[in-house]
């Protein structure tokens, strides 16, 4: 500080007064702001309506699938009314119309008796009924005339995809899903293709539908991406809603569990753990594992006397060797791979429903890098993890899931090198291959399906542990030669039935359901199986060439 | 008791106690009506309950015990700021909470009023003209706002900043020093949107709605929208299903939505009453000590609660804050009981 410079002002508190009542004016002033704020928001709302939605300019667009399918337009209802006067066959005209707009004969014939030169006939006609009326040609029938300025948003598949397209409100402003995403572009008449299919999309919902009755479960998801580029094919997650069906608009209904639900997703987290260590030339191919005894508390579900090298960790799911290469890989690399794959943020802009990772709530110490090792203490959802899935087998490049068809992306960046994204699916092509339960369960000949189960608690709202309550799961990768397709299911707390002998792991309840959906994408999409001659031109390492034999 | 209880009655000042009851009854309207299934127990009245309790301890206190007591706290919250940064329990990519038996707490929160009462007494000494005082202050002060921005916790940095400027100002801050002081926070609000990643994120989200996620913030203006004059009814709005901090950063929205205009005019009526109450008090009072602990304390709450209204009604981008006693949440509510037991307590009328 300089002479004669003072840090306050002499004696400035015997009149701070003035700067008392100055702070007062300023603090008055600044929340008059807020006043004004809610006034013009709450009372004068015509500023927002315009920002979010201009009916009165353009047609709402409509969104279709990757097909061209419509799944969602505005219609304008009609209504019909008659002008009873010029109505020269009363009779035959009111048994005519009782057929079409399912009203009896005698109400109908008592309008066109009434002397009124106007009378409503039935209000808000479907497009069925309104198709009818105009073939029967009868001109004093008038469908023109609306009653009030009615227009409904309609989604023709229903339920089916409902967590995607989402909803409106009856104002036409997109609340959810795609509706909402997209409002700005769809209130502007723009029409939106969603990469989507949507008999794919049905075909799924259909076989989640069944497992989850069989298990009486309480809920399931399923999401098929395509690797290359991104694109989310089918996104289902149970229990949905109607959009048409207002009443079926409850919390739980409308609760995408796809992208919005935090899971612990356990065992399918211990390839990406192997991927981490592996990329980062922590961990080797031949490196050898101690599983016989239990380490910080962390046990193996089938314990195993004796030593398990990489791929064998991964085929038998070892808690301890997954918790012992989590270890040597450290906190300091977990960290920065999950924040590298994403795990730390939102993936999906198009969707705003799309939740972020709650991850690790607990203090992150030794025995927590390795339960997350293996996929306890640590949460993602299913899109953030079939993005990592996708990642790890398209060459290590990064995918962006995206619901928009043919979207173009800017060249994303490496998550882990060629090398690392090859064992991993070598990895994945193993656990069909080698185990007994899951791999014959899942694998369909000719389609090389790699995979990895998975079986967690299942959190509560407040990201407790739930008793008793498990989410199994199943995240699958193919062909495997040549990665093209993700795909995953989840269902939340099977129970225990005879049919399965009270079994409800993932390798139980899942793996044949994930065999289900890849055949129906073999079907729909029209995949053709591999002949086995193409793959052996393709390879060329030795090493990769024998282990591709043994698949056949 | 009852002539304890009587005493602290006659001396306390009756007019601003009553206000805070009622913001603090507000809360518990509004934590009814956010709950779904209706209950007229939940954690909220619990946490409502225990402020109420310890905010008339305190402010039973006498100034010279509230002025040990925020030494105490001040050194165990300076304590538990530093074991955060080493423990790592971290929340969406900052590290603001501890967990106690299962109880989580944001050392943060709490150390507001504490600092503040010290610095008054600081400054308070600082102006006639003992140095040491001041720097020993300012040291303590680096040290807090390093401890808080390491978290990352920028907002309560920027709070703990402002209300820390504000009694500088009372006590009488120098005109060239304020205009040094905004010059350096806008250079430093510049650094640090070119530096931190997130931070860049928000605003730009906030100047341009498209390039990200807006989704908060569009749903609490349509909450507020769709609320109107009177609100949708308790428990009838949809906005809390939506967005995951309802009850703490956005509960502001839900006020519009449930409970309409005319309410939300009466939270910022109370809140501005509040702030301008406290302050006119000060004309009364001769020692510094207190006039600058009374600034500091009420301009901490007059800020804080700008901050979540604000950021709710989209004027500046989302800060994560809480409304204090009106959010859910534990450390908020007992750290507002503290600083409002303090300023009960510092205008408290001897007879």
């Amino acid at each position: 500080m300089v002479k004669k410079f003072h840090f306050f002002d002499i004696d400035a508190l015997k009149n701070f007064h003035k700067r008392i009542f100055f702070s007062i004016i300023v603090f008055i002033l600044v929340y008059s702001i807020a006043f004004y704020r809610i006034f013009d928001l709450m009372l004068l709302d015509n500023q927002i309506n315009t920002l979010y939605y201009n009916e009165k300019i353009v047609e709402r667009g409509n969104i279709y699938d990757r097909n061209g399918y419509l799944l969602s337009s505005t219609i304008k209802s009609h209504s019909l009314s008659v002008n009873p006067n010029k109505v020269r066959d009363k009779q035959k005209l009111s048994s005519q119309l009782s057929n079409i707009i399912s009203r009896p004969q005698i109400e109908i014939l008592k309008l066109l008796n009434k002397k009124n030169k106007f009378v409503w006939l039935k209000k808000n006609i479907s497009p069925r009924e309104h198709q009818k009326i105009i073939e029967l040609g009868e001109v004093v029938l008038d469908t023109e005339h609306s009653y009030k300025d009615q227009r409904k948003r309609i989604y023709p598949y229903k339920n089916v995809a409902s967590h995607v397209i989402g909803y409106t409100n009856t104002e036409g402003i997109g609340l959810s899903g795609i509706e909402r995403g997209f409002n700005r572009n769809l209130a502007e008449g723009i029409d939106i293709h969603l990469s989507i299919d949507i008999n794919l999309q049905q075909a799924i919902r259909h076989e989640l539908i069944k497992v989850l009755n069989k298990y009486s479960a309480d809920s399931a998801s399923s999401i098929v991406l395509d690797i290359t580029n991104g694109e989310i094919i089918a996104l289902n997650s149970l229990p949905d809603f109607d959009p048409n069906n207002r009443k079926s608009f409850s919390k739980i209904n409308t609760f995408n569990r796809a992208i919005s639900g935090n899971f612990e997703m356990g065992s399918v987290f211990k390839p990406i753990t192997i991927a981490m260590g592996y990329d980062k030339g922590i961990i080797k191919q031949d490196m050898i594992f101690d599983v016989s005894k239990s380490i910080k508390g962390i046990e193996d579900f089938e314990p195993y006397n004796g030593s398990y090298n990489v791929k064998e960790i991964i085929v038998n799911s070892s808690n301890i060797g997954t918790a012992k290469i989590a270890s040597l890989i450290g906190k300091k690399n977990q960290k920065e791979f999950f924040a590298r794959i994403g795990f730390n943020d939102k993936i999906n802009y198009e969707i705003k429903e799309s939740a972020l990772p709650l991850g690790n709530q607990n203090n992150w110490g030794e025995l927590e890098t390795m339960t997350i090792g293996f996929g306890h203490g640590f949460a993602v959802t299913p899109l953030h993890l079939i993005s990592a899935y996708a990642a790890l087998s398209n060459n290590g490049k990064k995918i962006i899931p995206t619901f928009v068809k043919g979207k173009i992306h800017s060249e994303s960046s490496k998550i882990v090198n060629d090398e690392t994204s090859k064992f991993f699916v070598k990895l994945l092509r193993s656990v069909v291959l080698e185990t007994k339960f899951t791999g014959p369960r899942v694998n369909v000949k000719g389609y090389e399906i790699g995979g990895k189960t998975g079986t967690a608690e299942l959190l509560d709202q407040n990201g407790r542990y739930k008793k008793d309550a498990n989410l199994t799961l199943f995240v699958a990768v193919f062909p495997v030669s040549q990665p093209r397709y993700a795909v995953m299911a989840t269902i939340e707390n099977p129970k225990k039935i005879k049919e399965s002998n009270y079994s409800i792991t993932a390798a139980t309840v899942v793996a044949p359901l994930i065999k289900d959906i890849i055949k129906r994408m073999i079907e729909i999409l029209g995949i053709s199986a591999i002949k086995s001659q193409e793959i052996l031109k393709a390879d060329t390492s030795l090493k990769y060439k024998k282990f591709q034999n043994a698949s056949f | 008791m009852s002539k304890y209880l009587s005493n602290w009655w006659n001396e306390i000042d009756k007019f601003n106690f009553l206000i805070i009851i009622t913001i603090v009854t507000i809360g518990i309207i509004l934590s009814i009506s956010i709950n779904t299934e209706f209950s007229f127990f939940n954690k909220h009245i619990l946490y409502a309950s225990l402020a109420i309790v310890i905010m008339i301890l305190i402010s039973s206190l006498n100034e010279k015990i509230i002025r040990r007591l925020s030494l105490l706290g001040l050194i165990f919250f300076i304590i538990m700021l530093i074991s955060i940064l080493f423990l790592d329990y971290e929340i969406k990519g900052s590290k603001r909470w501890l967990k106690f038996f299962g109880l989580s707490i944001q050392p943060s929160e709490f150390i507001k009023p504490f600092f503040l009462i010290l610095s008054a007494w600081f400054l308070s000494k600082g102006i006639q003209g003992k140095k040491i005082y001041l720097n020993i202050l300012f040291l303590f002060f680096f040290l807090v706002a390093g401890l808080i921005i390491l978290q990352p916790d920028f907002g309560m940095t920027f709070l703990f900043a402002a209300s820390f400027f504000c009694q500088l100002f009372i006590a009488g801050l120098s005109i060239s020093l304020v205009i040094i002081f905004f010059a350096i926070l806008i250079i430093l609000s510049i650094t640090c949107y070119f530096i931190f990643d997130h931070v860049q994120k928000r605003i730009n989200a906030f100047f341009d709605p498209t390039t990200a996620d807006t989704y908060q913030i569009d749903l609490s203006l349509q909450a507020f929208k769709s609320g109107g004059l009177l609100g949708k009814g308790p428990a009838h709005g949809i906005i809390k299903d939506k967005i995951p901090d309802a009850n703490t950063d956005f509960i502001f929205a839900v006020a519009g939505e449930e409970l309409g205009f005319i309410f939300c005019s009466l939270i910022i009526l109370l809140i501005i009453i509040l702030i301008a109450r406290f302050l006119l008090q000060l004309l009364k009072f001769k020692e510094p000590y207190i006039i600058i602990a009374i600034v500091g304390l009420i301009s901490s709450y007059g800020l804080q609660s700008l901050i979540n209204i604000f950021s709710a009604l989209g004027v500046i981008p989302t800060k994560g804050m809480t409304l204090p006693f009106i959010s859910y949440g534990g450390s908020s509510m007992i750290s507002s009981a503290i600083l409002f037991g303090f300023l009960l307590s510092l205008t408290k009328q001897k007879k």
